[in-house]
C-alpha cells in the first residue's frame, strides 16, 4: 500500500525522516535536507561570497556529505565560494590509510583540490608511534589535541578563509552533555556557537550544526555516496561511550531531544562571577591557547623527552614539570 | 567524525581501587564506625548526625537567606528528604538561644491521592506527623491548589477539579511530558499557596542527587535556560512583582545517602510520594532515562553527581530575559536569533511538510494555505485550534511541547487562560495606540 505523502509532491513516499517523523519521497528529501543546510548556512552567516573554505574531510559520512552538499549549494545558490579540502593523516595503519582512498575519490568526483598534512609531517609523531609510546589509554587525548592544531596549520597553509567542519547535530548535542558531565562551564558555552572564531585562528563553522546523524546516513544512502564508515579502531573512550548511548535513548523517546539539548545549550548562561580562561597565545609555538604553553606543545615535548604521562591531567602540573626540565627548547613546526 | 576532534583531552577522576577502611569514626576516633561515605570516611552515629545538622544548617545560614521572623513554607511530600528537613528545622527550633533557627514555619503538604494510589490512611498519618511537631501546618487537595483560589477552605467540593486535573494528564499519553506538566503544576500550587499564607520563603527538599538528575532531564527538555531556577540554592520568583519570594533548598549540598542515614538514626518513617514514573520502566521517559544514565555513571565515575550539580551552580538566568512562561513562570526565549535550534526545527517542519514547493512559498503564506484547509465552516474547533496557537505564543520552548499534546485546553487552570486574555487585549491595544507612542 503506497503511504501518504505530506508533501502532498504526488509520489509514494519511501522513507520516514528521522528528525521530523515526516514521510517523503526520496527526491522531496533531499530538497528538504539541502534546503535546512542552506538555511543555517544563509542564517547564521557562515560565509562570504568569494570565500576559499577548506572542507575538513575525513572520508567519513559527515564530511563526505558535507562536500556533497556545499558543492551543490554552491552551484545553486551562487554562493561563490571556492571549495578546498583539506586533511589530516594521523598515522593510524588500518584506519585513516583505508579512509583517505575515499577522500582521494571524493577529490576526483567533486573536482576540488586536496591538501593532505600528516601528524609525522607536522610534529614528527604518528598516531601509530604514539600509541605504542602511551598505550591505548590516552592516545584520543593527543590525537583530539594535535587535530586541532592540524586542521589550522593546514588551512593557514592553504590560505583560506574558512574551515567547514561535519560536526553535525547528534555530535553537537553529545558534546553539551559531556561538557555538563565535566563541568566545563567554557566549553559547555562554546560548543554550540555555529561559528568559532577565535583570534589569530581561522574561523571554524559547522554548516551540519541542525542536521542529524541519521539523516546524514539517510542521504548518502540514497545518493549512494562513497563513505569510509569504519570506527577509529582506537574506539573512542569509555566515558564518551556512555554520553552516546544517552543520547541514542533520549532520541529513540523523543527524536526531537537532539534539538531539544542544543536548544538548552544555545540558551544556558554563565554566571557572572564564574571565572573563564583567558585565550591567549603559547609562548612556545605561538598558536592560541589558554595557557602559557598550549596543550599540543606540553603533549609533544613529553613525547620527544619520554615523559608521555606529561600533559594528561592537570595543566598545572604539566607546567610546573615542564619548568623543571633544562632548557625546554623551542619547537619548530 | 571522530568525535573527540574539538574537544580534546578529557580527564576523569576514576574509581580508585577500594583501601581498607578504618573501623574506627574519623571525627571521635572512639566510636565504632556506623556510616561509610563516599566509600572511604568512616562515621559513628553520634557524630554522623550532628555533622549532617550542620551541613543543613550551613546551607540555611548562608548570606541569610531567611530573616528572623519570617513565615517559611515548608513543603513536605512525604520523601525521606522531606520528613528529614521537617525534623531538622523543629531540631532547630528546639535548641538553645543563641543556635535557634529563627524563621517561623508554615508545614505545606499537598495531598496528590487524586492522581496517585495512596493508602487510604496516609493523609491521616501525615496530619498525626505534623501534630506530633506541634507546628503550624495545612494539608491542601492537588486539584484544589491548582483551580482554586480559597483553596484553604476545607469545605469546597473538589469533585469537578479532580475530574479536570485527570483529564489534563489522561490527555496526555507521554510518559515525559506527563511528568513534566506535573512539576510544573505542582511548581504552581507551592507558589500561590505561599502567597495565600503569606509567606515570603518556600524551603523544599530536594538533595544533591535528585538535583543532578533534574538538571540534566532538564538539559535533555530543552529547559536549558530554566536550570538556575528548577535546581538553585535561593530563587527568587520574579514574576511575582507584588513580593518577592524566594525558593530555598537547604538539602541540596546533602547526598541521599546521608540523608537516608539521617533518617534511619531519628527513626523518622517516610510515607508513600508518587509520580508518574513511579514504578515505570525506564526507557519509557525522559526523566527515568536520566535518572539510570546518572547513576550508572556514578557507579563507575564516582564525582559525577557532584560535578554535574556543581556545573549548575554556574548557570545562571538570562538577565536580559523580559517574558516568563505562562505555564512554568520560567524564563521564555524571546527575539531568537534566526541562526538557533529553535528557528532551525521550525524551518524542518516547514520544508518536509513542502517539499520542492517550499522554495516558491515563504512561511507566511504557507501558514495561510494551512489555515484555509483547517477551516471547517462555522464549527467550533477551528478557535479551539487558534486559542492553542495564541497560548503557544506565551510559552517557553519546553511547556509549547506539552500544550501541543493536550487536545483540550479547557481543563488549564483558568488563571493562565485569563493571563493570556489579558495578554491578547494588552497586544490589541497596544496596536490602536502604537502610532502615537513616542
Ligand atoms: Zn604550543
Ligand atoms: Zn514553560
Amino acid at each position: 500500500m503506497p503511504v501518504l505523502y505530506s508533501a502532498k509532491c504526488g509520489q509514494n513516499a519511501v522513507l520516514k525522516r528521522p528528525k521530523t517523523g515526516d514521510t517523503l519521497c526520496k527526491e522531496c528529501f533531499y530538497w528538504a535536507f539541502e534546503l535546512e543546510i542552506h538555511s543555517t548556512i544563509t542564517n547564521g552567516n557562515l560565509f562570504k561570497k568569494g570565500d576559499v573554505v577548506a572542507i575538513a574531510a575525513s572520508g567519513g559520512k559527515d564530511s563526505t556529505v558535507l562536500a556533497q552538499v556545499l558543492k551543490t549549494l554552491n552551484e545553486r545558490y551562487n554562493y561563490e565560494l571556492k571549495l578546498v579540502l583539506l586533511s589530516i593523516d594521523e598515522g593510524i595503519t588500518g584506519y585513516r590509510d583505508d579512509s583517505l582512498k575515499t577522500v582521494l575519490e571524493n577529490k576526483d568526483e567533486y573536482q576540488m583540490p586536496l591538501k593532505i598534512l600528516s601528524y609525522q609531517q607536522l610534529y614528527g609523531w604518528s598516531m601509530d608511534k604514539i600509541v605504542a609510546e602511551v598505550g591505548r589509554k590516552n592516545n584520543c587525548t593527543f590525537c583530539g589535541v594535535f587535530r586541532r592544531q592540524a586542521l589550522d596549520r593546514g588551512a593557514m597553509l592553504l590560505n583560506v578563509d574558512c574551515i567547514a567542519t561535519g560536526h553535525n547535530a547528534d555530535d553537537i548535542a553529545e558534546t553539551v552533555l559531556m561538557n555538563i558531565l565535566r563541568g566545563d562551564v567554557a566549553r559547555l558555552q562554546r560548543c554550540v556557537n555555529i561559528i568559532t572564531i577565535t583570534e589569530g585562528t581561522i574561523p571554524r563553522c559547522k554548516p551540519l550544526k541542525y542536521t542529524y546523524e541519521k539523516e546524514i546516513v539517510m542521504y548518502a544512502y540514497f545518493k549512494k555516496l562513497n563513505y569510509f564508515s569504519t570506527e577509529c579502531i582506537f574506539a573512542p573512550n569509555a566515558y564518551r561511550g556512555y554520553a552516546r548511548t544517552f543520547l541514542k535513548d533520549l532520541e529513540r523517546l523523543k527524536p526531537s531531544s537532539i534539538m531539544d539539548i542544543i536548544h538548552s545549550g544555545e540558551t544556558m548562561c554563565i554566571k557572572e562571577n564564574v571565572k573563564l580562561p583567558d585565550i591567549g597565545v603559547c609562548t612556545k609555538c605561538g598558536f592560541v591557547s589558554s595557557q602559557d604553553i598550549c596543550k599540543a606543545c606540553i603533549l609533544l615535548e613529553g613525547l620527544n623527552r619520554g615523559l608521555p604521562k606529561l600533559g594528561i591531567g592537570k595543566s598545572s602540573k604539566a607546567n610546573k614539570a615542564l619548568a623543571a626540565l633544562p632548557n625546554p627548547r623551542l619547537l619548530h613546526f | 567524525m571522530c568525535s573527540v576532534n574539538e574537544e580534546g583531552a578529557e580527564v576523569f577522576e576514576v574509581l580508585k581501587p577500594i583501601e581498607p577502611l578504618e573501623l574506627k569514626c574519623r571525627k571521635c576516633l572512639i566510636e565504632d564506625g556506623n556510616v561509610v561515605l563516599q566509600k572511604k570516611f568512616v562515621y559513628c552515629k553520634t557524630c554522623f548526625v550532628p555533622m549532617v545538622t550542620h551541613k543543613f544548617r550551613a546551607t540555611v545560614g548562608k548570606s541569610k537567606l531567611v530573616n528572623r521572623g519570617e513565615r517559611v513554607l515548608v513543603c513536605v511530600s512525604g520523601s525521606q528528604s522531606s520528613v528529614s528537613l521537617l525534623h531538622m528545622i523543629w531540631t532547630g527550633l528546639q535548641q538553645s538561644t543563641y543556635k535557634r533557627l529563627t524563621f517561623e514555619p508554615v508545614v505545606l503538604y499537598i495531598d496528590e491521592s487524586v492522581l496517585h494510589d495512596y493508602p487510604l490512611d496516609q493523609v491521616k498519618k501525615i496530619k498525626e506527623l505534623f501534630e506530633k511537631y506541634g507546628l503550624t501546618y495545612h494539608i491542601v487537595k492537588f486539584s484544589a491548589a491548582v483551580y482554586l483560589d480559597n483553596c484553604l477552605n476545607k469545605d469546597t467540593n473538589v469533585d469537578q477539579y479532580n475530574d479536570k486535573l485527570q483529564n489534563i494528564f489522561n490527555n496526555l499519553s507521554d510518559l515525559t511530558l506527563k511528568e513534566d506538566m506535573l512539576m510544573k503544576l505542582r511548581k504552581r500550587a507551592i507558589t500561590k499557596l505561599a502567597d495565600l499564607l503569606k509567606c515570603t520563603r518556600i524551603m523544599t527538599a530536594e538533595n544533591e542527587h535528585k538535583l543532578s538528575i533534574r538538571l540534566l532531564s532538564n538539559v535533555a527538555l530543552g529547559r536549558g535556560s530554566q536550570i538556575s531556577l528548577d535546581i538553585g540554592l535561593a530563587v527568587n520568583n520574579k514574576n511575582n512583582n507584588n513580593t518577592s519570594l524566594v525558593t530555598i533548598r537547604p538539602m541540596r549540598n546533602l547526598s541521599a545517602k546521608e540523608i537516608s542515614y539521617y533518617a534511619l538514626f531519628n527513626k523518622l518513617d517516610d510515607f508513600m510520594h508518587s509520580n508518574f514514573l513511579t514504578a515505570t520502566s525506564e526507557d519509557e521517559s525522559i526523566q527515568k532515562t536520566t535518572e539510570r544514565f546518572v547513576n550508572d555513571l556514578q557507579v563507575d565515575f564516582p564525582s559525577t553527581v557532584s560535578t554535574i550539580f556543581r556545573t549548575g551552580e554556574k548557570i545562571s538566568e538570562k538577565t536580559s530575559a523580559i517574558a516568563y512562561c505562562l505555564l512554568c513562570q520560567g524564563i521564555m526565549e524571546v527575539n531568537v536569533s534566526p541562526s538557533s535550534a529553535m528557528e532551525a526545527t521550525k524551518y524542518s517542519k516547514y520544508v518536509s511538510l513542502m517539499g520542492v514547493k517550499a522554495l516558491k512559498l515563504s512561511l507566511k503564506e504557507l501558514k495561510n494555505e494551512e489555515t484555509n484547509e483547517k477551516n471547517c465552516n462555522g464549527c467550533k474547533c477551528r478557535n479551539k485550534q487558534d486559542l492553542k496557537e495564541k497560548i503557544i505564543e506565551s510559552l517557553c520552548y519546553a511547556c509549547t511541547h506539552i500544550i501541543q499534546e493536550l487536545e483540550s485546553l479547557d481543563d488549564l487552570p483558568e488563571e493562565i487562560l485569563n493571563k493570556e486574555k489579558e495578554r491578547l487585549q494588552f497586544k490589541k491595544m497596544e496596536e490602536q495606540i502604537k502610532d502615537f507612542l513616542l
